[in-house]
């Protein structure tokens, strides 16, 4: 699971805090260019949010392997589908198909999240909250916990690394102490006989500072 | 598993690893929202692995996701140090030099080792890319 994607249940579960939430699907009749989609979603999110100024959701793009890209909505109020269908077509949209869903099973659309992104969506935010008078949780708002990143938050404070710099380096550092970590049956985050790392010497923790990054 | 078992995998086209198992630990992963404190956690084992899948001796990390186990203490690794074991990859990535795979419900299986992995029938000509010292001189 990816920090966005842990992101998305997260604030999917506050959108579903009193259980009663709406799954919409947008697709057009034609086949567009994932720009193109992009723009009529825009438009067509403006033109809801104009009608319901109190709607709040979650919207997750899916580019689906024959039928292009597509938009997953979910609401947590109703809205007549009608009227929306009509805005829909205003914003140059197809179909719309809407369903209730149980709270529990918005984690559906997580599922789009787990596929491998496509050279065309780089660096695009494929869920995106709306709408105002609600906290969605942001991916900067969570924090990953496993045995990885405790070691790595160990070392940051070891090495008292700050900003960005020499990302492959550490993250080298970081799995070579997860190896031995596992291999010598270490405390996780410490050296041999519960050290801190800080009070290990090189040695003991096999460690060499190296100036390279592995070019592949 | 026996070498035959393990060939007919191959042959099928299964995605392997087969490599010296180090040791495990299984671990609570997850993440955990700042603001309001909730967690999607599962519990995962880690195996390392030491096998040559980049022509270099080299540890591998394989991940395995235990579905139905709350507590990372419930894992059991009933395997050998030193001993190998393929492992039946469902996906793995080779990034900067380091393998990490991933594998389903099917956990580590052991490999039967009737005679030696490195072991040439006798009277057999050496491999190829290696060197006799008796045929190529030293120095001259």
């Amino acid at each position: 699971m990816t920090k966005s994607k842990a992101a998305f249940l997260f604030a999917s579960r506050t959108l579903g805090k009193d259980n009663r939430l709406f799954m919409w699907t947008f697709t057009f009749k034609d086949l567009l260019s994932v720009k193109d989609t992009r723009k009529k979603w825009n438009y067509l999110l403006t033109l809801l949010l104009r009608a319901w100024p109190m709607l709040q959701g979650l919207r997750v793009f899916e580019l689906h392997e024959e039928h292009g890209l597509h938009v997953h909505l979910v609401t947590n109020s109703f809205i007549d589908v009608n009227r929306a269908r009509v805005l829909a077509e205003k914003a140059g949209w197809g179909r719309i198909h809407v369903k209730r869903i149980p709270a529990e099973r918005v984690s559906y659309l997580a599922k789009y999240l787990s596929k491998e992104r496509v050279e065309c969506l780089k660096r695009w935010r494929l869920w995106a909250a709306f709408g105002a008078g609600w906290n969605p949780t942001k991916v900067k708002d969570v924090i990953s916990d496993s045995v990885f990143s405790r070691i790595y938050r160990a070392c940051k404070e070891w090495q008292a690394w700050t900003g960005k710099g020499r990302f492959f380096e550490r993250m080298a550092l970081v799995r070579m102490l997860l190896i031995k970590t596992i291999e010598e049956g270490w405390e996780i985050g410490f050296g041999p006989c519960g050290k801190p790392y800080w009070m290990c010497c090189d040695e003991e923790l096999e460690w060499r500072h190296c100036d390279f990054e592995a070019p592949f | 598993m026996t070498r035959d078992e393990l060939l007919q995998h191959i042959l099928r086209g299964r995605l392997l690893l087969v490599g010296e198992f180090r040791g495990a630990h299984a671990e609570s992963a997850g993440y955990v929202d700042q603001r309001t404190g909730e967690a999607v956690s599962y519990v995962r084992a880690i195996y390392l692995v030491e096998c040559a899948c980049r022509g270099i001796l080299d540890r591998a990390i394989i991940r395995q996701k235990r579905l139905g186990v709350e507590e990372p203490e419930q894992v059991k690794f009933p395997y050998e140090k030193g001993k190998l074991y393929a492992f039946f990859l469902e996906g793995f990535k080779l990034e900067r030099g380091h393998f990490s795979g991933w594998i389903g419900d099917r956990g580590p299986e052991p490999i039967e080792t009737g005679e030696e992995v490195d072991g040439a029938p006798s009277g057999a000509p050496p491999p190829l890319n290696l060197v006799s010292s008796q045929t190529t001189p030293q120095s001259v």
